[in-house]
């Protein structure tokens, strides 16, 4: 593909373009001033703290602005959630949609006589965008997870703020894409298609939701607490393992049984510890892999079956 | 009529639309390589789905379709190649400007001819960076018509480009048509109901009525067959159709050589011998092919 080949296609994109692009730089920008502001601050607050006594009220003028970088880092870890589903939403389905529902696609389906220079011409200055925007996005998220206000991530982030940092960003917005494509394939009105799509990809991320969430409990495992290293983790629930055995029993087995225990919060009876059941942080990365191989997978699928239907559909 | 003339090609074509609208039913037809072919029909006569089986838009219901011996259908890459389009009301890209579209053409179709459409509009006065929204719908049919011919391909299929023009638009339009169709030698099929205006650009008509050929032939050849009786005076054995003449009176198409020495026949005009056969197509069935 030429250089004016993804001019044209920008050109064609046009105010829908701007738009998403001004909105991704925005967020982009604000985040990673969040992050900084957060960093700077807790550093403040931190050093403010050394040199107090404990119980002193010295450092509450720091710790007000705080509240209000962590207010703004959540809101930007939500539109970093949220950022990639519109984009791809936006920017996939006026693809196809828009040339069959403005007649251009008779014109230009007659010079190409393929039609899959033309899907491609069309697709992929968007997928690049998208992809960019998704990385802007996810580099974002990454950087306000990793500037927490308040909790801090001894071990790594591992899965805080899941959904809004650059593992999942750029895939999730590139599988909306392709979905908006092909749905404004199958139903070439934009309107209808933008609704269809929509409805689709929360349909799409709930049954990736509930799937991927099965999936993690069934290879939960034990997690020591109060080391620090459940800070990352996906947790579940608190259980008991058998230091014998390594056996786990859940805390209703456990209230059944009616085994006597001093303090059920801190500790367990002679033989037995209490545990996390989670999925520990360092396993993040593998289950971010995961997704996106999920996700990918059923990207190249949606996107060779809207190439097939693309060749066969009728201009208009 | 030889293999090697024949360009364009249609066999006991028929195109059903659901189950029971038939749009074409049982067309033979076959076009000669050269010249400019007018597709004369009312609305919905099925002039756009013919010309859409041809570009590989639609897929027969039964029967056969070629363009240069090639099924469109089976093999569409190939058969455009041989083939430039003007669909029906041709739309142009908003944001794009004029010299985009032949950009665009050119990606597109590498081998598309971008210096000869622009000379084409250059000659029509159209500016490479006006807006495609910001052109009237003449100027882009002109546009449009200028991205078909800069295809350079041997036959041009062109549904109903003049149905949206103003009549200087629409000679404009024929006379860059007919210029380049001469100087190429390629073959233009024009569909369109504007009789007059086809007359003087074509060569050869085809009408097609309620999805069937009422009539083919040469444009010379149709002038010399048939002759007009005006309120049943004349001998009206081989009657074609009836309409209402301008004044009132009842014009009835005869097949009758324009030579022939019959008192009570006047020559027919081109428009009236396709009034003539289109009111012969009126009581043909709609629906239900046998």
């Amino acid at each position: 593909m030429t250089w004016r080949a993804w001019r044209l296609t920008f050109r064609m994109q046009g105010l829908v373009l701007w738009l998403l692009g001004g909105a991704v730089v925005v967020l982009t920008v604000g985040s990673v001033l969040v992050a900084w502001q957060t960093h700077e601050t807790r550093a403040a607050f931190d050093v403010c703290l050394a040199g107090v006594a404990p119980g002193s009220n010295a450092c509450q003028s720091i710790s007000a602005p705080l509240n209000d970088l962590s207010l703004w880092g959540g809101t930007a870890k939500l539109a970093a959630q949220w950022m990639p589903l519109i984009l791809g939403l936006f920017l996939g389905v006026p693809v196809v949609a828009r040339e069959i529902e403005g007649r251009t696609a008779a014109m230009a389906w007659a010079l190409d006589p393929g039609r899959g220079r033309w899907l491609l011409q069309r697709t992929l200055p968007v997928l690049a965008v998208v992809l960019v925007a998704g990385i802007l996005i996810g580099i974002g998220g990454e950087l306000v997870t990793l500037a927490p206000p308040f909790q801090e991530h001894p071990l790594g982030a591992g899965f805080s703020d899941y959904g809004s940092r650059l593992g999942q960003v750029p895939v999730r917005a590139i599988a909306v894409l392709v979905l908006g494509i092909a749905i404004g394939t199958l139903v070439p009105r934009q309107l209808p298609a933008l609704l269809l799509t929509g409805g689709a990809t929360l349909g799409l991320f709930m049954a990736l939701t509930l799937g991927m969430g099965a999936w993690m409990q069934a290879e939960a495992e034990p997690i020591p607490i109060d080391h620090g290293y459940e800070a990352g983790a996906h947790l579940y629930e608190q259980v008991f393992q058998d230091d014998a055995t390594g056996a786990l029993i859940s805390t209703a087995e456990f209230d059944q049984q009616q085994v006597p225990t001093d303090n059920p919060e801190a500790s367990a009876p002679p033989g037995m510890t209490r545990v996390w059941l989670g999925v520990p942080g360092e396993k993040y990365g593998l289950w971010v892999l995961r997704e996106s191989g999920i996700l990918l997978g059923l990207t190249v699928l949606v996107g060779a079956a809207t190439l097939v239907l693309v060749r066969r559909r009728r201009p208009a | 009529m030889s293999g090697e003339q024949r360009i364009l090609e249609a066999q006991a074509l028929s195109k059903r639309y659901g189950r029971r609208t038939w749009a074409l039913q049982g067309i033979d037809l076959a076009i000669p390589r050269g010249g400019i072919t007018a597709l004369v029909g009312p609305n919905a006569a099925g002039k756009s789905t013919l010309i859409k089986t041809w570009v590989g838009f639609e897929r027969p219901t039964r029967g056969a379709v070629r363009v240069s011996g090639i099924d469109p259908w089976k093999d569409r890459s190939r058969a455009l190649t041989h083939v430039g389009y003007i669909p029906q009301s041709p739309s142009l890209y908003d944001t794009l400007s004029v010299d985009d579209h032949l950009d665009l053409a050119v990606q597109l179709r590498p081998a598309f001819d971008r210096a000869y459409a622009r000379d084409r509009l250059d000659e029509l006065g159209i500016p490479g960076d006006q807006q495609g929204r910001s052109l009237s719908g003449g100027q882009q049919a002109q546009v449009a018509l200028a991205l078909a011919l800069g295809t350079r391909a041997e036959i041009l299929l062109l549904d109903e480009p003049l149905a949206s023009l103003d009549p200087l638009a629409r000679r404009e339009f024929l006379h860059l048509l007919t210029d380049a169709v001469r100087a190429d030698g390629a073959t233009a099929l024009l569909a369109s109901h504007i009789v007059t205006d086809v007359e003087q650009a074509c060569d050869r008509l085809i009408v097609l009525g309620v999805g069937r050929v009422l009539l083919h032939d040469t444009v010379a050849g149709a002038l010399a067959g048939h002759r007009l009786a005006i309120d049943g005076n004349g001998p009206v054995g081989d009657a074609i159709g009836s309409f209402a003449g301008p004044a009132g009176d009842r014009l009835t198409l005869v097949h009758q050589p324009r030579s022939a020495e019959v008192g009570g026949l006047r020559p027919a005009t081109l428009e009236e011998i396709v009034l003539g056969y289109l009111a012969s197509g009126r009581v043909a069935p709609r629906e239900a092919v046998a």
